[in-house]
Parts: structure tokens; C-alpha cells; sequence
């Protein structure tokens, strides 16, 4: 899964679930509140069933939840301004919001909750950059490719990712390969930091994901493009 | 509708069914289990009543295992799962180093007796117990309640297998967590206590919400923090062997037979090596019975025992079951285990038997806790670590981020969150300079708290516009008595 993806679903997805919500969580009380720049949009699209030019449909793709609430291409972030949490009926009824069809159970044993289905960020109209674009603007730092396994917690808003595969930025282009790290942030600041985007979306069957939430086995995807973030911290 | 056999009865006939069809080897592992579990977020309850049973089976045929369970206890269904078996035993092949299932084992020299106390326990009295700890947690000022969850289950099993091995055993547990939040200080903080016994006696509710109630009021007012250099470290037992994933379960992945046999640890052939420093010595104790996951035998029918790993940090042993003890020309220890026994993890019928630790126990060292502080100039006490499980098993890189304590001049300073440490665990092993004498009871583990010597530690504090928001959020709460975030 590529790692813009990675921070898409497992970050920032995580964090806008209403049943965490419910609870506590860095994203309770910022409905209506900017998190992001005007040009960053989180979306988690259940409808989403093929990525244009890929054969292999998207891993979150579902018709109904299973509570029987039709899918729906939800908002979470609109124009960096955060507008919905992920709701399941009952966590909707809390918030007063509207279903976003986001309930799921990994079986008949499973007690249902709320989760994400094909999560990623993209860029208003008009606003997207090439990943070239994306390169000169970063000039020096690093490309965090493939994001691997990662923890989050969504009540302090921190977030560890393994990165498979790591390359230097030098002078706006690809540099060596380095070694797989780790990398480590708050959902909230990275959101804040985030300077470009592309809508290059990756191909599906590369970004397949399973989400664990609560020993819950859930197919999750897809791939988006690449995310410029300011500064980042990077394991050792 | 087709009768359904009694677990028994599906036994039998499946062990006959199994020789019939032309099993060379044969095991099954019959499973009825009821769980009870009471969450509460806040206020909003969900509980989940749960009675399951199932057959596990393996049979050996063409020199290799196949594996096949059902939930229906049918002939009909029996016989599918069973040829389902076989023909995934067929299609993998021979394999040369496969040797036998067990053979029948004469029990460890321990004795428990199944509580049947647990059997009284239903999701009312759960509810109440859970209700108990609310309160002692509310009635603490600057703290409320913020979720948790408690869990009975009841497990009756019976193993049998073709060389004569029959094994039924009564196990259970209760146990669980509960977790605070503290609005103290600019960033809201949360922690939790862990609690729970193989009998009901052994369980009490005061004893999680003191946890609870201790270890939030530990973590309030933390700070985040501009830190960047090679410091001492000193892990609390619970970031050694978390629930949530401690160091040293990298450590217990990297001596996995399994994983040896692949050669994807740095400690294959490092049998009688240094690995550690002296005073390191790590045991996984399969006859630890005080602990909520004790048993007599392992998922395939060898006694449990107590085996010393690392001792006085020389790589003694791995963890093994019967295929890789004889791959790898030892005897098996007892490490075969099967996944979501006492709600860990899964189904115990639908998960193929792997290699496990039982109970990891450190060995007590020669320091006092107030002895480790006082030497440590400048550093951090962790208390969590979020990540291990992303770690590079077969070189023992990491790099996690954790929540902890700052240290100066041997004093605790003040909680700090995202400290991120990294490292590679068999340098670590070589690192650690000071072993406490006193050793924490963890749910799962017996522990002392271990200090390194060196540990590169960074860790970032928020920006102007991050900390600027949670004056808002905070001066909100002030003023309406109410945090946003919570």
C-alpha cells in the first residue's frame, strides 16, 4: 500500500469514525473546524468499484454496509474543513449526522462497528500537482513509498507506520534508495502540514490493506496519489 | 435437518472416518466455549453473549499435514472436513522433515482445578462489577471514566490424536480493562489498568480500578517535547510485555522455531552464545498457573514446561512444537498454541496450531526501582510502546513511538507523549545496564522494570498553531466545565 494511503486510511480514517468519536478522539468537536489546507480532500468512497485504466476492482468496494445502509462516497475533509465523521446508524443518531454506510463485521460472530472502506486524500479541482510537481516542491527531504503495518491512536491522535521503501529527494528528484524506516507523527499536525497532492491514483491490487480494528478483519483500499508533507519524523 | 454428534461422538467418528479414508496420522481438537463481554464507551454498553463449538482436525497423509475445521457437527460435514483435509494434505507434497504427531506424555508436575465459580458469572453481573469500577473512577475529581471492557470465558476442550494422545481439559478466565481521561494540563491524557485471573476469586474489580485510577493520574499533564540524542531508557513492565505489544515481543518472534528454521532472526545456530548481557535471564513458563491462560498441555498434546531461554544472557533454547523441535534436532518445549483461547486473538477452532510464547518471565536483577532513577542523569521511563509488531524480525530493527516520563538529575519530571525510540534488539540486549529486583505481575507476564544504557530517543513538540488550538479547547473546558475532545 502506497504511503500516502497508509496515512489516508489508517490516520486519518481511523480518526473520524464515530464510534471512537463517541468516545474521545483528536477529531471530536471540529465538525465545521479547518484541519487542512483549502486543497485537501479525505474521502472514503465505498461506491468507488474500479480505479480508471486498472482492471482489478478496489478492495473497499461494497453495495450496502452491513447494517444494510447503502454505501455512499463520503467527505470527511472537504476543502480542508472536516464535514462528517464515518457513521454506523447509531453513531449518525449521536451526532446528528446522516448514515455514511460504514458499518462492518468480519462475520456472524462479529459484533458490527464502524470502519473505513476505500480511504484516500485528493486534491480540489484545479489544485492537484504532477508527482514531478510534487518533487520540486518538496526539493530536499524524502519519497516514503509502501507504507507497510502501522498503529494508531485515534484518542492522541499519533500514529506509527512502517515504510518499506525509502528514497532521498535531492534538488527535486529521486535520489538513493535508504533503508526501511519508520515513521511517526499526531493526525492532526501532519493534516496541517500537508503542501501538495497528486491525483495519480495507484493501481488497486497494489494497495490492498486489511484493517484490524477491535481483532476485526476488514479489506480496505485503494491507492492514492502522493502527499507533500512539510516535516515529518522519521524513524531511526 | 442431520443430527448433530456431541463433540465426543464427532471425536470418534472422525478418528474412524480419517483411518478409512487412508490418514496415516490423525488429530482433533474439540472445542465448546462461552464468552460473555460487557464494553462501555462512556455510557453506551454492548455486550456480547457467545457459545461456540467446533472440531479442529489434521491428518498426515502422503508425509505432510492438512488442516480442516467445521462448526457443524454432521456426519455429512464431518466427512467433507475431513476429505477437505486430506486433499490439502495431498496437494502440498511429501515433506522430508516432517516426523510425527505427538505421542501420549505423562502431565507437568502441576496441579490446578478449573474454577467452577466462573460458571456463575453472567453479562448482569459483568455490568455490575463494571459499574463498581465506573464509580471509583468518577469519584476521583480530575478524572472520568472513558471505556472498557470485561470478559468471562469458559472453555472445554478435548484433544486426540492417532498415536493415543486423549486430553480434555476445563479452562477460563475472567478479565479486563478500563481506561481514564484526564483533562489536567494543556494536552487531555488517557491511561488504563489491565486485571484479570484464571478464577473468580482471584479477580477484583477494586484492583482494576486502582490500576486505572493510578496510572491516568500518572500519565495527566503531559508535555511534547524537542529531544534528539542517545539516553538512557528505563521500560516499565508493561512496555516490556504489553498486552498492546511490549519490546521483548519482537525478542519472543525472533527465538519462534519456525522463524529460526527460516533463518529470519539474527539467533539461528547462536545456541550457547552470548546474546545478552549477564545479568539477563529470560524464561517462558508454561507452568506459571497463576496466570488466566494456564494449562497442562500445549494445542498438540505436549506438556507444558518451564524453559529457560536466555540464561545469564546465553541463548540457551528456542520456542518449538513437535515439527520444528525435530526439525531442528531438538524435542519440542510446549510452545504449540492456538489463537483465541481466552478471547485473544481469534477462534481457537478455525487457527491452524503455531508456535507461541506461554508466560515470559525476566528473571529479577540486583538494582532497586529508586536505584535506576538516581543513575539516570537524563532519560525517560516508558510505560507504552505502539508498533513492535511492524519491527524487522529477521535483523531486530525498531523503531516505535511511545508514551513515558522524562528524566533528569534521577528525578521523574513530567509525562511526555510521542517519544519515538529505535534501535536493533540484539544491540539492545547488550545495552541494558541495570535490572530491578522488584518484578511486576502483568496479565500475561512477570517482568522487572530493565534499563538501557543508550537508546536513541527524538521526540517533536507541537507547533505554535497545534499548542495554540489546545489553549482554545482548554479555555473552553474551563469555561463550560465540558472538553470538546471528550
Amino acid at each position: 500500500m502506497n504511503f500516502s494511503s497508509c496515512f489516508a486510511w489508517r490516520a486519518a480514517g481511523h480518526s473520524s469514525e464515530g464510534d471512537f468519536l463517541r468516545t474521545a478522539g483528536v477529531f471530536k468537536g471540529k465538525l465545521g473546524k479547518r484541519l487542512s489546507q483549502p486543497f485537501v480532500n479525505l474521502i472514503d468512497d465505498g461506491t468507488l468499484e474500479y480505479v480508471p485504466g486498472y482492471p482489478t476492482r478496489t478492495f473497499g468496494f461494497m453495495r450496502y454496509d452491513d447494517e444494510g445502509t447503502p454505501v455512499q462516497r463520503t467527505e470527511i475533509i472537504k476543502n480542508g474543513v472536516l464535514r462528517t465523521y464515518l457513521t454506523d446508524r447509531a453513531t449518525a443518531a449521536h451526532f446528528n449526522l446522516a448514515p455514511t454506510g460504514n458499518c462492518r463485521a468480519e462475520f456472524y460472530s462479529s459484533y458490527p462497528i464502524v470502519r473505513m472502506r476505500n480511504t484516500f486524500l485528493k486534491a480540489t479541482s484545479g489544485s492537484a500537482l504532477s508527482e514531478e510537481e510534487i518533487l520540486s516542491l518538496v526539493k530536499e527531504g524524502l519519497l516514503l513509498k509502501y507504507g507497510g503495518g502501522g498503529q494508531v491512536d485515534p484518542i492522541r491522535g499519533t500514529f506509527n507506520f512502517g515504510v518499506g521503501e525509502v528514497y532521498e529527494i535531492h534538488n527535486g528528484e529521486i535520489g538513493e534508495l535508504r533503508k526501511a524506516t519508520t515513521i511517526s507523527g499526531n493526525t492532526l499536525d501532519t493534516l496541517s502540514k500537508i503542501i501538495g497532492l497528486s491525483n495519480k491514483m495507484a493501481d488497486p491490487s497494489a494497495n490492498v490493506g486489511f484493517c484490524g480494528k477491535d481483532g476485526q478483519r476488514a479489506p480496505t483500499g485503494t491507492g492514492a496519489g502522493w502527499m507533500a508533507v512539510k516535516l515529518m519524523t522519521i524513524g531511526g | 435437518m442431520a443430527k448433530e454428534l456431541t463433540l465426543d461422538e464427532a471425536l470418534k467418528f472422525s478418528l474412524k472416518f480419517a483411518e478409512k479414508k487412508g490418514a496415516t496420522e490423525f488429530e482433533a481438537y474439540a472445542v465448546s466455549s462461552r464468552e460473555i463481554s460487557i464494553g462501555l464507551e462512556k455510557s453506551i454498553p454492548q455486550t456480547t453473549t457467545g457459545i461456540s463449538e467446533g472440531l479442529s482436525i489434521r491428518v498426515v497423509a502422503n508425509k505432510n499435514i492438512g488442516f480442516a475445521f467445521t462448526k457443524t457437527l454432521t456426519k455429512a460435514r464431518l466427512e467433507s472436513t475431513i476429505k477437505a483435509a486430506l486433499q490439502n494434505a495431498r496437494s502440498k507434497g511429501p515433506d522430508p522433515d516432517y516426523h510425527s504427531l505427538p505421542q501420549p506424555a505423562s502431565p507437568p508436575p502441576v496441579k490446578f482445578t478449573f474454577d467452577e465459580e466462573l460458571l456463575t458469572v453472567t453479562a448482569d453481573s459483568l455490568a455490575d462489577g463494571l459499574e463498581h469500577v465506573i464509580k471509583k473512577i468518577n469519584a476521583v475529581k480530575s478524572l472520568k471514566f472513558l471505556q472498557g471492557q470485561l470478559s468471562l470465558t469458559v472453555i472445554k476442550d478435548h484433544l486426540i490424536n492417532s498415536n493415543g494422545v486423549d486430553i480434555s481439559s476445563q479452562g477460563g478466565g475472567i478479565g479486563g480493562f478500563t481506561a481514564a481521561i484526564t483533562t489536567k494540563g494543556l494536552i487531555p491524557n488517557y491511561s488504563y489498568g489491565i486485571h484479570g485471573s484464571p478464577t473468580l476469586k482471584g479477580f477484583n474489580y477494586d484492583i482494576l480500578a486502582q490500576e486505572t485510577i493510578k496510572q491516568t493520574l500518572r500519565a495527566a499533564g503531559p508535555k511534547t517535547m524537542n529531544f534528539n540524542k542517545e539516553v538512557p531508557i528505563i521500560l516499565e513492565p508493561e512496555a516490556s510485555f504489553g498486552l498492546l505489544g511490549g519490546l521483548f515481543s519482537l525478542l519472543f518472534t525472533q527465538l519462534q522455531g519456525n522463524n529460526v528454521d527460516r533463518g529470519a532472526t539474527p539467533y539461528s545456530d547462536q545456541v550457547g552464545n552470548q546474546i545478552a548481557v549477564e545479568n539477563f535471564t529470560l524464561i517462558d513458563n508454561g507452568l506459571n498457573t497463576e496466570k488466566i491462560n494456564r494449562s497442562l498441555f500445549d494445542a498438540e498434546g505436549t506438556p507444558q514446561q518451564k524453559t529457560v531461554l536466555i540464561e545469564k544472557g546465553v541463548l540457551q533454547t528456542y520456542l518449538l512444537d513437535s515439527y520444528y523441535g525435530h526439525k531442528l534436532g531438538l524435542e519440542s518445549n510446549g510452545k504449540s498454541t492456538r489463537m483465541g483461547i481466552f478471547g485473544f486473538g481469534g477462534d481457537p477452532v478455525k487457527t491452524y496450531p503455531s508456535i507461541s510464547q506461554t508466560v515470559p518471565e525476566v528473571a529479577p536483577g540486583d538494582s532497586s526501582k529508586e536505584e535506576m532513577f538516581a543513575e539516570t542523569k537524563e532519560g525517560f521511563l516508558l510505560r507504552s510502546l505502539m508498533g513492535m509488531h511492524m519491527s524487522d524480525s529477521s535483523s531486530g530493527r525498531f523503531s516505535v513511538t511511545g508514551f513515558g516520563w522524562y528524566i533528569k538529575n534521577g528525578e521523574i519530571q513530567y509525562p511526555v507523549q510521542g517519544i519515538n525510540i529505535s534501535g536493533f534488539l540484539p544491540e539492545l540486549l547488550k545495552n541494558i545496564d541495570l535490572i530491578s529486583k522488584e518484578r511486576e505481575a502483568l496479565l500475561l507476564a512477570d517482568s522487572p522494570y530493565i534499563r538501557f544504557a543508550l537508546v536513541p530517543v527524538t521526540a517533536k513538540k507541537f507547533d505554535f498553531k497545534t499548542r495554540f488550538g489546545l489553549t482554545l479547547l482548554k479555555i473552553i473546558s474551563v469555561l463550560t466545565g465540558k472538553h470538546p475532545m471528550i
